[in-house]
């Protein structure tokens, strides 16, 4: 099962900025050194909504060290979070100096709210790791026949069967997972043959697994999906042919949707819808 | 084992304290930047650096703010008066990286910081821990990764250290699923946390039958003089469907810093002549239990006592009748051996943190549930005794239990955190953050933005609303 983190984390708040004190810092916790600066944000261009009210503050910046700068360069930041306090503190992952070109005008013209820029990224990142986005409708939750973990019964789990789930490692993390039936009304990218997929996800409401979509019957909409395949046969000594028939008759394919991204309802305008969209108009 | 000159001191010392009144500072550590956060910051833990403690680490649930790849810890330099998040964790998720747990402690001579987290990513159910320490808590630099396990998993890391020799002493309890025969409690100790590539050997602490696992907290606590203990939930019998349980509460012993031949075995229990007393037996649990949005399954606490390592307090939980939940406090003098009887007993209590100071006085933190219905809060107390009978307690936070909803489990944490400096004892809760002065009688200090008037949280332009959350609190009991 892979995790629902990936690497689309490394710059997170893009922003112009205006430097006002190099060598300096806007907080007394922050360690000075001759790539940490004070700039004003002029433009916040993409954020997370703590940093999405920073324009018009002045902020400290560890430079990437690969950019020299004077106080009044105007750039273009490609950062990540360091430290809060009184103040806040990123580090530059890049620099680009503001220029006159299309792209650096189209970017700063752009306008619009810099957290939905950040989340259509992350979604369009999403979509292209995906291994198969389809859309269609939940008809049944059950728990999997080799499901492998036990304690907590989840929060949702009177949508599913009776059956008790096996005896394993039991701890505050244990995913307790479930397997969401799915109809499928499109595929919009990859290739899966049947009108049908299983998607395997964390009933648990643990910290590890909460922000894990939690699939109910009727859920319609957009499902962007990885593939696993799993053997619930043991390993076997001897006959190797046999060995081998068995435990491909016993391995079965699934699908996950472990980010919170990866379930976007037709309700939901944007996102996924867009990206189809607009790859349809390219068609 | 201590003299008598040591025990006359202690004798002295605590004698003393009784006559001064301690003062309380707490401090809500999410800092002004952050104002507009509503994350649920639950399951704190702190490290003060006994070197120079101005110098203080915590950590919690809460996720990098900026959804950086580094998950924070708070730092303070101020002695715990303002606090600054720094991302310095390596664990990584998407949209706030952040830790699935995490504790943290300092070596006491050596300005190292040690974290034991369980990292993202990790595939499955198969839960992945990793040691980390860094010399420098304030720096950009990522935390060093000392231990990276991953195989059947390894649960709830929780790390205690101790510079003896001018070697840190790393100890880091953990619910370690690749051990066999499901002995799954486990001590990861180094002898030299601050050598260039410190060597960690698994040390399993439990010596008897389980039903298939022990329970995730294993609590150790260090001595200077060497002696090592540890507390564990050892599961006897365990319901997959009820998620109902029964365990020994087992305490463990190593008088040579866990270097022993056969390490924490010295301490014997006479009945089945097995390393491990079994100062509780058959404690009933149920891992699927839930009060006051809080989920439930077994806490345990350990502390020894600094100015003597034959005394040490446990605490721990278990079901009563009547579906309470009783937290119950006991003590032994002789290193184990024999153990009072119950000291304190509070109910629909949990979250014990037990520490005790330079003068012998016992530090008690907890969280109860109290009142009925809708007036249901949970209240965070902090109760010191210099004897183990004779109890002073002072509220620090009260606030109502139904609010806010709980956005993921563990809802205030499956534990909080207390450890002595000194005379002076440093604390860490979570709690509700409505700022209203009636929830913080003992004081309160904000560093986000808020309106006392209004009992309203502000965002960072100091006006508008923001909603109510979980946060840290950190305080400093005065001893």
């Amino acid at each position: 099962m892979p995790s629902n983190s990936d690497s689309s984390t490394d710059i997170t708040f893009l922003f112009k900025g205006t430097i006002r004190e190099v060598k300096a810092t806007t907080m007394t916790d922050v360690p000075v050194d001759k790539n940490t600066v004070v700039a004003m944000v002029d433009q916040v261009l993409e954020a997370p909504a703590n940093l999405s009210k920073m324009g018009g503050h002045r902020v400290t910046v560890r430079l990437s060290g690969r950019t020299k700068v004077a106080v009044g360069d105007e750039l273009i930041f490609h950062a990540h979070g360091w430290i809060f306090g009184a103040s806040v503190a990123v580090i530059s992952i890049k620099e680009e100096r503001v220029r006159e070109t299309r792209a650096h005008a189209a970017l700063l013209s752009r306008g619009g709210d810099p957290v939905a820029h950040r989340q259509n990224r992350r979604v369009k990142h999403r979509f292209n790791n995906a291994d198969v986005v389809v859309s269609g409708r939940i008809t049944m939750i059950r728990i999997p026949a080799d499901a492998s973990s036990a304690r907590r019964a989840a929060t949702n789990a009177e949508s599913a069967s009776s059956t008790p789930e096996p005896m394993g490692p039991i701890s505050e993390h244990t995913p307790h997972w479930r397997e969401a039936h799915l109809e499928i009304d499109d595929v919009h990218k990859g290739e899966h043959s049947s009108s049908t997929a299983v998607i395997r996800f964390p009933a648990s409401t643990d910290v590890r697994w909460y922000k894990a979509p939690k699939f109910e019957p009727g859920h319609q909409g957009f499902f962007m999906l990885r593939k696993h395949t799993s053997s619930s046969a043991p390993a076997s000594k001897g006959r190797p042919r046999a060995a081998k028939k068995k435990a491909a008759e016993a391995t079965t394919s699934h699908f996950t949707a472990l980010h919170p991204n990866d379930f976007q309802p037709y309700t939901q305008p944007g996102g996924v819808r867009r990206i189809i969209e607009s790859a349809n108009e390219d068609e | 084992m201590p003299t008598k000159k040591k025990r006359a001191s202690k004798a002295k010392a605590t004698k003393q304290s009784t006559k001064k009144a301690g003062t309380v500072l707490i401090v809500n550590m999410i800092p002004k930047s952050l104002s507009g956060e509503t994350h649920q910051d639950s399951e704190p833990t702190i490290a003060v650096n006994p070197k120079n403690p101005l110098q203080i680490a915590a950590s919690a649930f809460t996720p990098d703010p900026s959804h950086g790849p580094r998950a924070p810890i708070y730092v303070s330099t101020d002695g715990g008066a303002t606090w600054t998040l720094n991302s310095i964790v390596p664990s990584t998720v998407a949209d706030g990286s952040a830790t699935a747990d995490i504790t943290v402690a300092f070596g006491s001579s050596s300005d190292i910081l040690y974290a034991g987290i369980i990292r993202f990513p990790f595939s499955g159910a198969q839960t992945r821990i990793n040691i980390l320490r860094t010399t420098d808590f304030q720096s950009s630099t990522t935390m060093k990764v000392l231990v990276d396990r991953q195989g059947a998993g390894v649960d709830q890391p929780y790390v205690q250290a101790i510079t003896r020799g001018g070697k840190d002493l790393v100890y880091v309890g953990d619910n370690d699923f690749n051990a066999p025969s499901g002995n799954t409690a486990t001590i990861d100790q180094t002898l030299d946390g601050g050598a260039s590539k410190p060597t960690f050997k698994k040390i399993r602490i439990e010596s008897r039958t389980t039903s298939g696992q022990d329970g995730p907290p294993v609590r150790p606590a260090v001595h200077a003089d060497g002696t090592v203990y540890a507390v564990f939930h050892s599961w006897k019998s365990f319901d997959n469907q009820t998620g109902e349980g029964m365990a020994d509460i087992v305490v463990v012993r190593d008088d040579h810093g866990g270097n022993s031949t056969k390490p924490f075995t010295d301490l014997i229990d006479p009945i089945d002549n097995k390393a491990g007393m079994r100062v509780v037996r058959g404690a009933k649990f149920n891992f699927n239990g839930e009060k006051g949005q809080q989920r439930l399954g077994g806490d345990v606490a350990l502390c020894v006592d600094p100015t003597n390592s034959d005394i040490i307090y446990i605490a721990y939980n278990d079901d009563q009748p009547n579906g309470v939940y009783a937290l119950h406090l006991l003590r032994s003098t002789d290193r184990g051996k024999t153990w009072s009887p119950e000291l304190r007993r509070l109910d629909d209590a949990l979250n014990p943190a037990l520490a005790i100071n330079s003068a012998g006085k016992i530090g008690f933190l907890y969280q109860r549930l109290m009142g009925i219905g809708a007036a249901q809060q949970w209240v965070t107390r902090f109760e010191s005794s210099t004897n183990g009978t004779t109890w002073t307690a002072i509220t620090l936070s009260q606030a109502p239990a139904s609010r806010p909803r709980k956005d993921f489990d563990p809802y205030l944490g499956d534990y909080e955190h207390l450890q002595a400096v000194g005379k002076d004892f440093y604390g860490v809760f979570s709690a509700n953050n409505t700022p209203k002065k009636a929830n913080f009688p003992s004081g309160i200090v904000y560093q986000r933005n808020a309106n006392w008037e209004t009992n309203t949280l502000l965002d960072v332009d100091n006006i508008t609303p923001v909603g109510i959350s979980i946060d840290p609190f950190f305080f400093k009991f005065t001893g």
